[in-house]
C-alpha cells in the first residue's frame, strides 16, 4: 500500500537544520525506509543521543526516546528487550555514537540486540560550532585544534566488524534511493544493524563536502562485494582512500533476545503486562515466589 | 548500662572455615527459634587474609554490632589483635593448639582447645570449625541436637560420611569444652518462637523488586552490590524477565531508562563508584520522567574508598547528586525487612511520580543477615494495584497536541507506552513543553519547574511510613539506614533499665518529610545518628528545620557500623 507520499506518515515537525545539511536526507531516506516497510508509528521507538543529530526525533512521528550524549544504545537496548514486538531504531552521530558512546557501540554490535543503529556521521562536531570529532581526518584543523586531530580517526565500519556487528552496512544522505534500501533492509535484517551515513555538514565541514564524497564513494555491489565474505568485509572496513557504500557483511546469528527467551516455558512472558499487574503476575507465578522465599526460611 | 544479649566471634584466614562456621552457627541457632543476627568483616580480596564473623544474640535481633565480644575463637595469631580490640575481662578466647601464646591486653580470659587435632580425630581436618562451634555452644548452653541437625542439613549433598564427620566434630568440641569449663558461663537470651527468614538485605531487596513485578534488571559488578543481579538473574529467566550484566553503570542505568520508559519495572544495584557514573543519567530518568529504580549499597568513599567496609557516605549524593533540579525519591530502609518493603515501595513511587527512585542499603543492611518474619508475597504484590490500559485511539499524539505525555500537576499520572496506539509522543531529555516537544519559553519553563516541585508535595503525602517511630520520652533519637537498628537497640537498652526515648528511622530522606519530623519530634532534644563524618542528615535537618541548637551529632567513620553504645554515650 506504500506510495509516493506515504512517507508523510511518519514527518512530524520540520527539522531546524542547516539548508543543505546531510540529516535532511537521512531523515527522508528514514520515512521513506518506514513507509515502504509499513511501520505502524506505535509500534516503532526512535531513540536517539544529543547533537544535531538528535533534534530528528522530533521530525520522526513515532514513539521516540530522546536521551543523553553517547547512550542512545543502552536506552535502545532496554527498550526492544522489553517489548521485543517494538521495531527499534537508534540515530546520533559521530561524536555521539564514536567518541562519548563508542564502549556502548562496541558492546552492543556483540550483543546483537535487533535494532537499527543509524549513524549520521559528518566528521564534525556540529551543534558545539565545529570541533573536531572521532572520525575527522587528519588533515583538517578547527579552531579548538588547530593542529588537527592528532589521532588517527575512528573507523566505523572496521570497528564494527570487529565487535561482531551481524550487519554493517554505509550509505550516503546525496543517495537517497540506496540509503533507503540500505534501512530498510537494516530494519529487514534480525540483529544489530550499524548503517554508517555519511551526511555532510555544510557549515563546519569544507573537506568532505557532498562532492568530496562523490568522488570518494565506491558501490560495493557494483564492485561484485558479497556480503556474506567476513574476510572480504573486513578488508573493504580497512580501506583508507575510497568510501565504500553498501551492504559490507550481513549474517544470521542468535541476538540478546534468543539468548534471553531459549528458557521455554515462561510463567509471565511480558514485562510490560507484568508491570501492569503485579499481583496478578504473582498468581501466576506463586509456587515459584512461595518457594524463593521458603529457600530463606530457618524455621 | 549492662551489656546486652551475647555476642560471639570466629576469626582465621580466609579459608578456615570462618564463614562457613559463622553461618552456620548463626543459620542454626535461627532455626531453633533464636534470632542471630551478624556482622562479618573481611578484606577486598579474592583468597586469604584474615577474617572475622560475628553471631550475636539479642532478644530483638537488632542489625547492630556489638561492642564486646563474649566468646571468640581465633584460628591464627595475625586476626588475634583485631579480635581482642573487642574483647573484656568477662570474655573467653579459645586458641587452636598451634597458634603461639597470647596474652589479651583487653585481659580476657585466653584458653586452648586442640581443634585442629580434634577435627583430626573426627576423620575430618577441614572440620575444626565444627569443633569451635560444638566448643561454643557447649560455653554458651545452646543445645548441640539444633546444631547437629543444622549442620547435617548443610552437608548433606555431600554425602553420610562427611555429615557423620562434621557431626562427630561438633560432639568433640562440646565434651572438650563441657569437660574443661563445666556449666556455660553465657546465657543466651531465651528464643522467641514463630516462623522466620534468615536473609541478608540484598537478598530481601531482590526479593521485593520481584515481588513488586520488577522484570528487568541490569547492572554493573562491584562490592557490595554485586549479589542483587546475581540472586535476580536465573528467577528473572524463570519469570521471563531480562537480568543483563552491562559494559558499565552509565549502560547499566540507560537500560534500565529504556525498559522504564517502555513500561517495564527496572532496577540496576550499584556503589558509589558506580552511582558517580551514572549521575549524569539520573538526571535523564529526572528530564524525561522515566520510572527506575536504583540500589545503591553504600561503601565508605571518595573514590575507591573501602569497598568492604561500612558507611553512608552518599546521602548527598543520591538526594543532591547531577545537574539541575528535578524529582526523585530516595528511600532508606532501616533494617533487613524493610529492604523488601522500602524497595517494593520504590517502584511503587517511581511508577506513579515517573522519576528515579534510589534505595538506599549500607554495608550493614546489604550484606548482614538478621532473623525476620516472613513476608506476605502476595499482599505486597497486589499494592501495586491494577495499572490503567492504555488507549486504542489513535488519533492521540503529541504531533497536533492531542496527547501530553507530561501535562498535569504533578499529580500521580499513566503515560502511553510504545506499542499503544493511543498516545504516539517522543520523551524528551531537553527540556519541554507539556506535549514534550523541547521548549525554552520563559513561561513554559517555570510552569514545568513548578510542576516538578508539586510533584514533590504529592510523594511525601503518598508515600507510606516516611518516617518510622517507635517509643517515647524526653529525646528523639534521629536516623537513617541500617544505623536505626543501633537506635533500637539503644533504646532497648534503656528500656530494660526503666527508661524511655523516641527513636525515628527516616524512610524518606527525599523529598524531605519535614511535617511528618516536625510532629514526631515536637520539642525533644534531638540526637542525630549516622555513619559518615560529614553528618549529612543532620545537615539536611538542620537545612528544613530550624533545630540547631537542639541537635546533637553521634558519627562513626571508621568504616564499621554504629553500637548502641554510641548513642547511649551521647543521651543526655
Amino acid at each position: 500500500m506504500s506510495h509516493k507520499s506515504a512517507w508523510k506518515e511518519f514527518h512530524g515537525k520540520d527539522p531546524i537544520w542547516c539548508p543543505g545539511c546531510g540529516d535532511f536526507g537521512v531523515l527522508r531516506a528514514m520515512q521513506q525506509a518506514a513507509a515502504g516497510l509499513e511501520l505502524d508509528p506505535a509500534q516503532t521507538v526512535l531513540a536517539t543521543g544529543i547533537g544535531c543529530s538528535g533534534n530528528i526525533t522530533s521530525s520522526f512521528k513515532t514513539y521516540g526516546f530522546h536521551g543523553i550524549h553517547g547512550r542512545v544504545l543502552p536506552a535502545a537496548t532496554g527498550i526492544k528487550l522489553t517489548n521485543p514486538g517494538l521495531t527499534v531504531l537508534a540515530a546520533g552521530g559521530d561524536g555521539d555514537g564514536f567518541g562519548i558512546g563508542l564502549g556502548h557501540f562496541m558492546h552492543a554490535a556483540r550483543r546483537n540486540v535487533d535494532m537499527t543503529y543509524i549513524v549520521m556521521d559528518n566528521q564534525v562536531y556540529g551543534l558545539t560550532k565545529g570541533q573536531t570529532s572521532p572520525t575527522t581526518d587528519a588533515a583538517m584543523t578547527t579552531k579548538a585544534s588547530p593542529l588537527g586531530p592528532m589521532a588517527e580517526p575512528v573507523h566505523p565500519l572496521e570497528l564494527a566488524m570487529a565487535a561482531g556487528a551481524s550487519f554493517v552496512a554505509q550509505g550516503f544522505a546525496g543517495d537517497q534511493k540506496a540509503l533507503v534500501s540500505l534501512i530498510e533492509r537494516g530494519i529487514r535484517h534480525r540483529g544489530f544493524a550499524l548503517i554508517n551515513v555519511q551526511s555532510p555538514c555544510v557549515t563546519y565541514n569544507q573537506l568532505n563536502t557532498y562532492a568530496w564524497f562523490k568522488e570518494h564513494i565506491v558501490d560495493l555491489a557494483a564492485e561484485g562485494h558479497d556480503p556474506a565474505d567476513r574476510m572480504a568485509a573486513i578488508t573493504v572496513a580497512h580501506e583508507r582512500s575510497r568510501v565504500p557504500m553498501g551492504v559490507l557483511f550481513e549474517e544470521r546469528r542468535a541476538t540478546l533476545e534468543d539468548h534471553l527467551r531459549w528458557r521455554p516455558p515462561m510463567a509471565v512472558p511480558d514485562p510490560v503486562a507484568t508491570a501492569a499487574s503485579p499481583g496478578r503476575a504473582l498468581d501466576a507465578a506463586a509456587g515459584r515466589f512461595q518457594a524463593w522465599q521458603d529457600a530463606f526460611r530457618a524455621r | 548500662m549492662r551489656a546486652h544479649g551475647v555476642a560471639w566471634q570466629i576469626g582465621g584466614t580466609a579459608g578456615e572455615g570462618v564463614e562457613s562456621g559463622g553461618e552456620a552457627f548463626a543459620r542454626a541457632l535461627a532455626a531453633s527459634g533464636y534470632v542471630p543476627s551478624t556482622q562479618r568483616d573481611f578484606p577486598s580480596r579474592i583468597r586469604g587474609g584474615d577474617t572475622t564473623f560475628t553471631v550475636r544474640l539479642t532478644p530483638k535481633g537488632r542489625l547492630a554490632p556489638p561492642r564486646h565480644i563474649d566468646l571468640a575463637v581465633a584460628f591464627n595469631a595475625t586476626v588475634l589483635p583485631r579480635i581482642d580490640a573487642r574483647l573484656g575481662p568477662d570474655s573467653i578466647l579459645l586458641l587452636d593448639d598451634d597458634v603461639p601464646d597470647f596474652i589479651s591486653g583487653a585481659g580476657a580470659q585466653v584458653e586452648r582447645l586442640p581443634f585442629g587435632a580434634l577435627a583430626k580425630e573426627a576423620g575430618l581436618p577441614k572440620a575444626k570449625n565444627m569443633v569451635a562451634l560444638g566448643a561454643s555452644a557447649a560455653l554458651m548452653g545452646l543445645p548441640l541436637e539444633v546444631l547437629a541437625e543444622s549442620v547435617a542439613g548443610r552437608f548433606a549433598r555431600k554425602g553420610e560420611a562427611i555429615v557423620a564427620a562434621n557431626k562427630a566434630a561438633l560432639r568433640a568440641g562440646h565434651e572438650a569444652a563441657q569437660a574443661r569449663f563445666g556449666a556455660p558461663r553465657f546465657q543466651a537470651p531465651a528464643p522467641t518462637q514463630g516462623p522466620a527468614l534468615w536473609i541478608s538485605g540484598n537478598e530481601a531487596a531482590a526479593l521485593g523488586a520481584l515481588t513488586a513485578g520488577c522484570r528487568v534488571a541490569a547492572a554493573y559488578p562491584i562490592t557490595p552490590a554485586s549479589d542483587i543481579l546475581e540472586y535476580m538473574t536465573p528467577r528473572l529467566q524463570e519469570l521471563g524477565g531480562v537480568a543483563l550484566q552491562m559494559e558499565d553503570e552509565v549502560a547499566a542505568l540507560n537500560v534500565c531508562i529504556g525498559a522504564g520508559f517502555t513500561g517495564a519495572r527496572s532496577l540496576t544495584a550499584t556503589s558509589g563508584p558506580g552511582l558517580s557514573l551514572m549521575t549524569e543519567s539520573i538526571g535523564l530518568a529526572g528530564s524525561a520522567e522515566t520510572p527506575c529504580v536504583i540500589v545503591d549499597c553504600q561503601r565508605p568513599g571518595p573514590s575507591t574508598g573501602m569497598p568492604t567496609k561500612h558507611g553512608q557516605e552518599d546521602l548527598w549524593h543520591m538526594i543532591h547528586g547531577g545537574h539541575g533540579e528535578f524529582v526523585r525519591v530516595v528511600l532508606a530502609p532501616t533494617d533487613v525487612r524493610d529492604a523488601f518493603v522500602a524497595t517494593s515501595e520504590a517502584f511503587r513511587l517511581a511508577e506513579a511520580y515517573r522519576c528515579p527512585a534510589f534505595v538506599a542499603l549500607d554495608q550493614q543492611a546489604s550484606l548482614f543477615k538478621q532473623t525476620i518474619a516472613p513476608f506476605d508475597l502476595q499482599e505486597e504484590a497486589s499494592r501495586h494495584g491494577e495499572r490503567d490500559p492504555g488507549s486504542d485511539d489513535d488519533t492521540l499524539n503529541a504531533w497536533d497536541g492531542s496527547y501530553r505525555p507530561y501535562g498535569g500537576a504533578g499529580e500521580a499520572r499513566r503515560v502511553a507506552l510504545p506499542g499503544e496506539a493511543g498516545g504516539v509522543y517522543y520523551s524528551n531529555s531537553t527540556e519541554h513543553a507539556p506535549t514534550g516537544f523541547t521548549n525554552e519559553q520563559p513561561a513554559v519553563r517555570e510552569r514545568m519547574v513548578e510542576r516538578r516541585l508539586a510533584r514533590m508535595e504529592h510523594i511525601i503525602a503518598d508515600c507510606v511510613d516516611p518516617i518510622v517511630v517507635e517509643g517515647d520520652g524526653d529525646v528523639a533519637i534521629l536516623s537513617w539506614g541500617s544505623t536505626v537498628d543501633a537506635c533500637r537497640e539503644a533504646r532497648d537498652r534503656l528500656v530494660e533499665d526503666g527508661r524511655d526515648v523516641r527513636v525515628v528511622g527516616i524512610r524518606l530522606l527525599w523529598p524531605f518529610p519535614k511535617e511528618a519530623l516536625e510532629a514526631a519530634v515536637g520539642d525533644r532534644k534531638v540526637v542525630i545518628a549516622e555513619a559518615n563524618a560529614f553528618a549529612q542528615l543532620s545537615r539536611l535537618v538542620r537545612s528544613e528545620l530550624p533545630w540547631h541548637d537542639r541537635i546533637t551529632e553521634v558519627l562513626r567513620y571508621d568504616g564499621t557500623p554504629l553500637l548502641s553504645d554510641d548513642v547511649l554515650e551521647v543521651l543526655p
